[in-house]
């Protein structure tokens, strides 16, 4: 959808080390002009710091950014096109909300009726019209963040940037900001960049996602394809739920695609585009599958296009709309003794019954959703 | 419940222990009012005469200026002293942070008598005259430590990510600094301020040895104890000093209390 | 603020060197001049030195049966008033810490420290007057008829203690407390919850873990009262010297500063050997910190 836009943030062959600490190792990214660009990772694989280079905080060892096509190397924080909302928002305490929000027309030319009215108007677009007056210090999380968008989006910048901007509210609140930001970043159309440790946000907000590891992008794409295809095993396992299954590469075609015996599914073949790396450290090959891509059979249940599987429920985890099965595949145990059993998820649609512990059962499966690991 | 027999018996020692602390203060009022010439009890009747005679000295008048223009320039000093050092502890790492701070804390600690005397070789060594000015040289160098004490607690209790965020909304750096640094450490400042006026106007030792024939009001108190007819007159005096640093600490700890409650923060600390 | 390790460190260096410079000029500086003066004698008859780095100086209080006895009694003296001082504020900060309702407490610190903050020499000075021949505590006894001759309380070592201890109390109480409100209170509890008395829990427990604050307390107090003027020049009037004032005589009265500064360096020297061997007695309890 924003293929051909142009790029905004252009980073490539990016370095940063702190003392001997290396932050960020060869980042080459593109961020599309009006793009909704995530940063995801786990806690200290650099997402912070990949943002606080873009927007000027920290100086870089190698590499370079262009923003809007500019090099940036010499144009400090407060002269870039960026404006950022801060993890802890950064609210100033001393100030009204208004004051707040004003604070970076203060070097503009305009007149004072003119701020108020841009005043007014942010305040206006992030939901807190007539907060004005308020002490910024009395607010609540979810005002303060709100604050902080107006503070920033008012200065009109090409770039927003976002600090785990949610991570202080609340589970309902975050879910409600989730989807004004995505309305207000549509209707602004600026390019938001945000930084992120929970998959599912990343995952319902972002147009592209960066997954990043240790200083590195492991990888780089859209939602879901990062669910669907995730590039190695590490990615598969940040995001969502991958059961792993052990597999045998048993043979591989002069078009790349590869035949693999998995346990408890028996024979596959799958084509180039369902296979990933496996991540350093892992020994054989495995074949992943996400837990919704498998159905269990109730007992009328007599054929299906797909492949069938017979297991038992080792396990039932019950959650209103959903239930989690935990199954034993038949023939899963060959090979290594007590293999993990995996996890599936069906939707209690009416008329589906949960089904009981120790029930012997079948399960149906496509190889389209299988990826393997190698 | 041994517990409350506990926190009760403790209770009473501390309050005895807050008698004992107050007891000689609490004895500046009643003699500074007293008739009588001697500090002795039964008292002899109200009287308000050691304070106009108090008023009435020249040396005394002489005294009181000199310790004002003494505490104003100290405290002002020292403060500034103390904003760079408490900011450059709270916000940068450079080589040798610990050692350095350590060393600007020192006099904290040291007897000032070996303040008093270190410096006092160097000057008359030097030739220079001994005056207010080199009062005032030796009361900043004490009264630095407290003042970065006070402003470190306003620094640190500063998001880091407020200045980058004035900075991020187009601010120069200075601007930063000023409009939103500054507003929101100016409570420590004024503490700070305070403390340091409060330390400088009762400091006698640096100010015995080094205002050459200046004299200040502790100076002037101490060459007074020898005549047993000063005394009142003293008592009057100390009572004055002791308001006067009793209302500036208080005030000095409003300020601390209104700047923590503007930026939302809790918490004791201060001079501890 | 675009901040590489370096320019931080040079921005950090730029802030710290206005009051370095400071303490440099006027702290350092003198302070090393007291140890050069030191090395040097005195023209017999002049104010200026005679040629050649000595020990000399060092080798005559070495010997000097009045340098030594003074400065055993300033060592003795404060270590006295440490003593007194830090136990008596130890159940005061235990009080504070533990006792005190957490929305007081500020309050409580601050009356404590208010006495602090009043000038000194005025304390000194009321405490001499308190116990004069015919001051307030002697003329109170007497009016009374519980005793018939003033008692002497003046020029007694035990006065100057006294006086000092109230000097020092707010310094001794405020690290302690410092150290009680940082120890995790659920470690009480558990202490309890395995059984352990109050007793053996405070034994156990919370002493050790106040220790940082106690050793802090110990050197607070003893540094500065071994170098203290004016207490042995009032309370002691002048007949029980300690080395402040012995420095201040062969400084100005005698104006030897070589010797002066001599007796300073041995006298700073002396506090820190003390303070260091206390230091490395206690290190246990300092390494539990971290
Ligand atoms: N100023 C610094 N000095 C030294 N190391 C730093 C500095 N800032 C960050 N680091 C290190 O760089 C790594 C990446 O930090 P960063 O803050 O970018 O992580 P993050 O991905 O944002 O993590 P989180 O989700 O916890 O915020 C961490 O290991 C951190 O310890
Ligand atoms: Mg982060």
């Amino acid at each position: 959808m924003t293929e051909d836009r142009k790029p905004m943030i252009e980073c490539t062959g990016l370095n940063k080390h702190y003392g001997d600490y290396h932050a960020l190792r060869d980042i080459d990214l593109t961020i599309r002009e009006g793009e909704f660009f995530s940063l995801l990772g786990p806690s200290g694989c650099g997402k912070t710091t990949l943002l606080r280079v873009i927007a000027g905080f920290e100086d870089i060892s190698s590499g370079a950014v262009l923003i809007d096509g500019k090099r940036m190397e010499d144009v400090p924080a407060n002269k870039r096109p960026t404006n950022m909302v801060f993890q802890s928002y950064a609210i100033f305490p001393h100030l009204t909300v208004a004051q707040n929000v004003a604070f970076g027309l203060r070097r503009d030319s305009r007149s004072k009726s003119e701020k108020d009215a841009l005043v007014e108007e942010a305040l206006q677009m992030v939901g807190l019209k007539g907060y004005g007056k308020r002490a910024a210090h009395a607010l609540s999380g979810g005002q303060r963040q709100r604050v902080a968008l107006a503070r920033a989006l008012i200065l009109k910048p090409k770039v927003l940037l976002l600090d785990e901007p949610l991570s202080a509210l609340d589970r309902k609140m975050r879910e409600q900001m989730q989807v004004e930001l995505i309305k207000l970043q549509r209707q602004v159309g600026i390019t938001f960049v945000l930084v992120t440790h929970d998959q599912e946000e990343a995952l319902v907000m972002s147009d592209r996602i960066a997954v990043m590891f240790e200083g590195r992008i492991a990888q780089l794409d859209g939602p879901e394809a990062l669910y669907a295809r995730p590039a190695d095993r590490r990615v598969a396992d940040f995001i969502g739920v991958m059961n792993f299954l052990p597999a045998d590469v048993t043979g591989e075609d002069a078009e790349g695609n590869v035949t693999v015996d998995v346990s408890g599914l028996g024979e596959v073949v799958l084509p180039p585009k369902q296979i990933s790396r496996l991540t350093s450290g892992d020994e054989r090959p495995m074949v992943g599958f996400r837990p919704e891509t498998m159905t269990l059979l109730s007992a009328s249940a007599t054929r299906s296009q797909e492949r069938e599987t017979g297991a038992t429920i080792d396990e039932v985890v019950y959650y209103g709309d959903m239930t989690y099965y935990d199954l034993r595949l038949d023939g899963s145990a060959r090979g290594d003794g007590n293999a993990r059993p995996v996890r599936i998820s069906m939707r209690n649609v009416f008329g589906r019954e949960v089904q009981d512990v120790g029930t012997r059962t079948r399960v149906a499966w496509s190889p389209g959703s299988l990826v393997l690991f190698r | 419940m041994k517990g409350r027999m506990n926190g009760g018996g403790l209770r009473a020692y501390a309050v005895l222990y807050l008698l004992f602390l107050y007891a000689p203060i609490i004895l500046l009022p009643l003699f500074a009012f007293n008739a009588g010439t001697i500090i002795a009890f039964p008292l002899k009747g109200f009287t308000t005469q050691w304070f106009q005679e108090m008023w009435g000295n020249p040396t005394l008048r002489r005294a009181l200026t000199n310790s004002l223009t003494i505490a104003v320039s100290s405290s002002i000093l020292a403060t500034c002293l103390g904003i760079f050092a408490a900011r450059a502890s709270t916000r940068f790492a450079f080589p040798g942070k610990g050692p350095i701070m350590g060393f600007i804390m020192l006099p904290m600690v040291l007897p000032e008598i070996i303040v008093a005397m270190s410096l006092l070789v160097v000057l008359l060594g030097a030739g220079i005259e001994l005056s207010i000015l080199t009062v005032i040289l030796g009361h900043v160098l004490m009264c630095t430590p407290y003042a970065i004490a006070v402003l470190t607690t306003a620094f640190s209790s500063l998001d880091k990510s407020l200045e980058e965020a004035a900075f991020d909304l187009g601010e120069t750096r200075w601007g930063a600094f000023r409009l939103v640094i500054l507003p929101l450490v100016m409570p420590g400042i004024i503490s700070a301020l305070l403390i340091s006026f409060t330390i400088s106007l009762d400091e006698f030792i640096i100010a015995f040895f080094l205002a050459g024939n200046e004299p200040t009001l502790p100076t002037y108190i101490f060459s007074q104890l020898r005549f047993p007819k000063a005394i009142p007159v003293i008592m009057a005096l100390g009572t004055v000093l002791v308001a006067l640093s009793i209302v500036l600490l208080a005030l000095g700890e409003y300020f601390r209390r209104r700047g923590n409650a503007r930026i939302g923060a809790t918490g004791t600390g201060g001079l501890v | 603020m675009a901040a590489s390790r370096r320019s931080e460190a040079v921005q950090g260096a730029t802030l710290i060197a206005p009051p370095l410079l400071y303490s440099l000029l006027i702290l350092a500086a003198p302070l090393l001049t007291l140890l050069f003066y030191s090395f040097f004698l005195l023209k017999t008859g002049y104010s200026d030195l005679e040629q050649g780095f000595t020990l000399e100086n060092y080798r005559q209080l070495a010997v000097d049966p009045i340098f030594r006895a003074i400065m055993v009694r300033s060592l003795w003296v404060s270590g006295l008033v440490t003593l007194a001082t830090v136990l008596l504020a130890f159940p005061v900060a235990y009080y504070l810490s533990f006792v005190v309702r957490p929305d007081r407490k500020a309050l409580w610190l601050f009356l404590i420290t208010i006495p602090f903050w009043t000038s000194y020499l005025i304390r000194v000075f009321l405490w001499k007057v308190i116990m004069e021949q015919n001051g307030v505590i002697n003329s109170t006894l007497t009016g009374l008829g519980i005793i018939d001759e003033p008692v002497t309380m003046l020029r007694t070592v035990g006065a100057i203690v006294m006086t000092l201890a109230h000097a020092y109390a707010p310094f001794a109480i405020l690290p302690i407390f410092v150290a009680l409100e940082k120890i995790d209170r659920s470690l009480l509890e558990a202490g309890r919850d395995l059984g352990e008395s109050r007793l053996m829990t405070f034994w156990r427990v919370t002493l050790p873990l106040a220790m940082p604050g106690v050793i802090a307390a110990v050197l607070i107090v003893f540094i500065p009262t071994v170098g203290d003027y004016v207490t042995p020049e009032l309370i002691g009037g002048g007949r029980i010297p300690m080395v402040a004032n012995f420095i201040q005589v062969q400084m100005l009265g005698l104006n030897n500063r070589p010797l002066g500064s001599a007796m300073s360096v041995s006298a700073m020297l002396a506090v820190a050997v003390i303070a260091g061997i206390f230091l490395l007695v206690n290190l246990r309890y300092l390494k539990v910190r971290q």
